[in-house]
């Protein structure tokens, strides 16, 4: 009988600690699409200072990137090109949206990672 | 009969102190649930104002606010005499928002703000889009 109790006993105390832990779990905004649209938002505005025309020097892109991660504070690499506005490379941040595009680059169609992080 | 009058009284006061955990277990879990259901209902309303600013950030950066030529639109060019308060009023009034600020100045205090990259004007310096909102 004693026994049948201390398992009601236990059973009772672990339905009511996983109610409880339930209840203190934070239930955080979801970002993803709104990282999806700042990412696409930063190559637009790259396409819109008429950085992709013409490209033939990664350098030249540069001040643009620059200009955005001074305004926002985020991180943006041109992998293909080998561009980027943050030191370090992709390992060394948390980048959280990455997208492909072709690009003209030294009057060839070339394939390029664009990513964002913080 | 005397003895069972005792254990009577025993088990009558057994059950009385047990009673008492019991009934502070349940008024304990159903605090426990209430504020569950508090926290959740807090982070479902914040979910939902952040979708919203969202969605009125992505269609003033794409449609609302841009610059046109003809039937031309551009994305992310944005126009800042298209941001005016009515502007912004027709947007709150059709998204259920209680107060709703779109401008291209940082804003001062709001409940929560999202940005947008753009640029702007003919010089189309880069810029950050503050939609902000409660």
């Amino acid at each position: 009988m004693q026994t049948f109790e201390a398992i009601i006993s236990l059973l009772f105390f672990v339905w009511m600690l996983s109610l409880a832990l339930l209840s203190f779990e934070t239930q955080e905004i979801d970002y993803q699409i709104y990282q999806m649209q700042l990412s696409h938002d930063a190559w637009r505005v790259l396409y819109l200072r008429g950085n992709f025309e013409d490209l033939s020097d990664m350098q030249s892109i540069e001040p643009d990137l620059n200009q955005i991660g001074q305004v926002t504070g985020l991180c943006l690499f041109l992998d293909g090109i080998e561009t980027t506005n943050c030191r370090g490379g992709f390992d060394d941040h948390d980048l959280s949206v990455s997208s492909y595009h072709t690009i003209i680059f030294n009057h060839e169609p070339k394939s390029v990672k664009f990513s964002m992080g913080n | 009969m005397m003895m069972q009058s005792h254990y009577k009284g025993t088990i009558s006061f057994d059950a009385v102190f047990s009673i008492i955990p019991i009934l502070m277990i349940f008024v304990l879990l159903f605090q426990t649930i209430q504020f569950a259901g508090q926290s959740k209902e807090e982070a479902s309303r914040e979910q939902d104002l952040f979708d919203k600013l969202v969605l009125v950030a992505d269609y003033t950066v794409k449609s609302g606010a841009v610059v046109r030529d003809g039937n031309i639109r551009y994305p992310n060019w944005i126009e800042e005499g298209k941001l005016t308060s009515s502007y912004s009023e027709d947007l709150r009034i059709r998204y259920h928002l209680n107060e709703l600020f779109i401008s291209l100045d940082v804003p001062e205090d709001s409940s929560m703000c999202i940005y947008r990259i753009v640029v702007c004007e003919d010089s189309k310096k880069i810029s950050k889009l503050f939609v902000c909102g409660d």
